[in-house]
């Protein structure tokens, strides 16, 4: 027996992993199949791809500092075309909201008949505080499926539907209340319709709808003076109104690409907006991020794909350094990310067929 | 899954290039990798991690697997080379583990023992278990994913991205302080770098 037949020795009658010890791995990747959207075919990696890739990957951030954001947009442009080199690795979150800005120049702009929907789907995780009969606070971590089916011009009906997948404790040492575990779990699974009308000849909700963003500039500085008008009218805190509003007109433009390429130029400009190399959205995609802390205690993150720079989601990560201003808070802030993850934008004919016990609502003009 | 049969005769690049238009495709390569990397996680930190190290691997290897080359038929090497990378942050996990088996006076006190660990046995791995807490992390990996793994040398450098050259001075340099332990000799200081090419 040489020295190798002695360390195979060590452990050498540990059985392999049985279906009872893998059971938990595999329902947590299938879950995380079953919550990703199929991709479009790619391409196989060609010879020079694979000549060049660890050259790439080492020499680019350098060069993309050097050249600065003309440079960067140039990579992003060569990456949308072939990506045959790898991905460009932006230096700042300007960069990256550049190389963002030029990968939606190939996305055309969905144009949905009067009559038809634009249906988004989305992963949503949110964070919920309750109180345990000891007297001490845990907290849930809820994901759930959101769509929308938002009508292309107004007078038809806008559908809301919810789904939630999982309750879990964020904190295993602090396991959840026993009655609201089984409370909570009675929902997963379970469809949730609220069916919106609305007699109105514009679009309820008027500054932000689906239906509304077709009116919005994509010409930088006349985006950028409306974003700014819409942002002062916001209860938010002032330094935060503006990444606020940003975020919230990039998630719902996901329909029309040149808009959010627009405001993506915009947010660039944002004051004290970092890169997040590694952020994972809330369907467990890795990606870089542009983000913002609010200063006091949370950071808001948009995430981007590596290497297409698509937009993929937001999220809000808390960090502790600050306590937030105002009262003591009776509840305690949650600690785990919350976000959303967008997981497909299409145009459809017609609504789904509701769940039996779908709500309607009419909104008043 | 459409069609689970013709699935489980595809090789793992087909299956990995399947699973970018059916990702649930990617199901039949855990079933087909995960009990054998689960005994490779268990070898190196214990059945109680091991599950863990398995499931964080495939969801990294899932969530990139547009990254695999699908040139390389076998997707072994490169999922213990995200194994690899995991197992690596929890490196004290490891270490500790090997020290408290050189430790144990019996071998009853080591929660998960190799069937090998007969008292004859036990004394001569006892110092090579010491050996395996005392290599620099880069060997020990070569080292185990030859012994453990089964890799072959050209395996071990796509897993580790390293040229096979270094694949061998790093297991060089482990199987020599492995003898040392073996033949009760005490080990020379560390050896020299990496020697590429």
């Amino acid at each position: 027996m040489d020295e190798m037949d002695a360390v195979r020795s060590l452990w050498a009658g540990t059985p392999e992993g049985s279906a009872k010890d893998l059971a938990t791995a595999r329902a947590s990747l299938l879950r995380t199949c079953q919550s990703t959207p199929e991709r479009q075919e790619q391409p196989r990696p060609s010879p020079r791809r694979r000549l060049f890739g660890r050259m790439w990957r080492r020499g680019l951030p350098r060069l993309a500092t050097a050249a600065g954001l003309a440079g960067a947009v140039a990579a992003a442009v060569l990456v949308h075309q072939g990506n045959l080199m790898g991905p460009a690795t932006p230096a700042n979150a300007k960069e990256l909201f550049a190389l963002a800005a030029a990968a939606t120049e190939g996305q055309p702009d969905l144009r949905p008949r009067p009559d038809q929907y634009v249906r988004t789907s989305s992963l949503v995780a949110a964070g919920l505080m309750m109180r345990r009969s000891d007297g001490q606070w845990a907290e849930a971590l809820q994901v759930r499926r959101e769509e929308r089916w938002v009508p292309a011009e107004a007078g038809l009906p806008m559908l809301q539907r919810e789904e939630t997948l999982s309750t879990s404790p964020a904190d295993k040492d602090r396991p959840l209340p026993a009655h609201i575990t089984k409370a909570l779990s009675k929902r997963e699974g379970v469809v949730e319709d609220i069916l919106y009308s609305t007699s109105c000849k514009d679009a309820p909700d008027a500054t932000l709808s689906f239906l509304r963003l077709h009116t919005w500039p994509t010409e930088v500085e006349a985006l950028s003076q409306r974003v700014r008008a819409v942002a002062a009218r916001r209860p938010s805190p002032a330094h935060t109104r503006l990444w606020a509003t940003l975020s919230e007109l990039i998630r719902l433009s996901a329909a029309r690409p040149s808009l959010t390429g627009a405001l993506y130029q915009v947010a660039a400009g944002v004051d004290g907006v970092t890169l997040v190399r590694d952020a994972v959205d809330v369907a467990g995609r890795v990606g870089v991020a542009a983000a913002f802390d609010d200063g006091e205690g949370t950071r808001y993150e948009l995430i981007f794909d590596r290497e297409t720079y698509r937009y993929l989601g937001e999220r809000e990560v808390p960090t502790g350094d600050r306590a937030p201003r105002g009262p003591a808070r009776e509840v305690p802030r949650t600690q785990s990310p919350s976000g959303s993850a967008v997981m497909g934008v299409e145009v459809v004919d017609r609504l789904p067929k509701l769940s039996a016990d779908a709500s309607r609502m009419t909104i008043p003009c | 899954m459409a069609d689970l049969a013709t699935a489980l005769e595809l090789s793992d690049a087909e299956l990995v290039h399947r699973s970018w238009r059916e990702p649930e495709a990617f199901a039949v390569l855990f079933d087909r990798h995960a009990p054998r990397l689960h005994r490779y996680a268990t070898r190196r930190l214990g059945r109680d991690a091991a599950e863990d190290v398995v499931s964080e691997t495939f969801l990294v290897a899932f969530q990139h697997r547009e990254r695999f080359d699908l040139g390389y038929t076998d997707a072994r090497p490169w999922l213990y080379g995200i194994a690899s990378n995991v197992i690596g942050k929890r490196l004290r996990e490891e270490i500790a583990r090997y020290r408290a088996h050189a430790r144990a006076p019996d071998p009853t006190e080591i929660s998960y023992e190799p069937d090998g660990d007969s008292p004859g046995l036990l004394a001569l791995n006892r110092p090579l278990v010491t050996m395996l807490a005392k290599l620099r992390s880069g060997d020990r990996d070569v080292l185990l994913l030859i012994a453990w793994g089964e890799l072959t040398y050209e395996e071990v450098a796509q897993a580790l991205d390293i040229p096979l050259g270094t694949v061998r001075s790093r297991l060089n340099r482990a199987r020599k302080k492995a003898r040392h332990a073996l033949e009760g000799t005490p080990m020379l200081s560390v050896m020299d770098e990496d020697c590429d090419g």
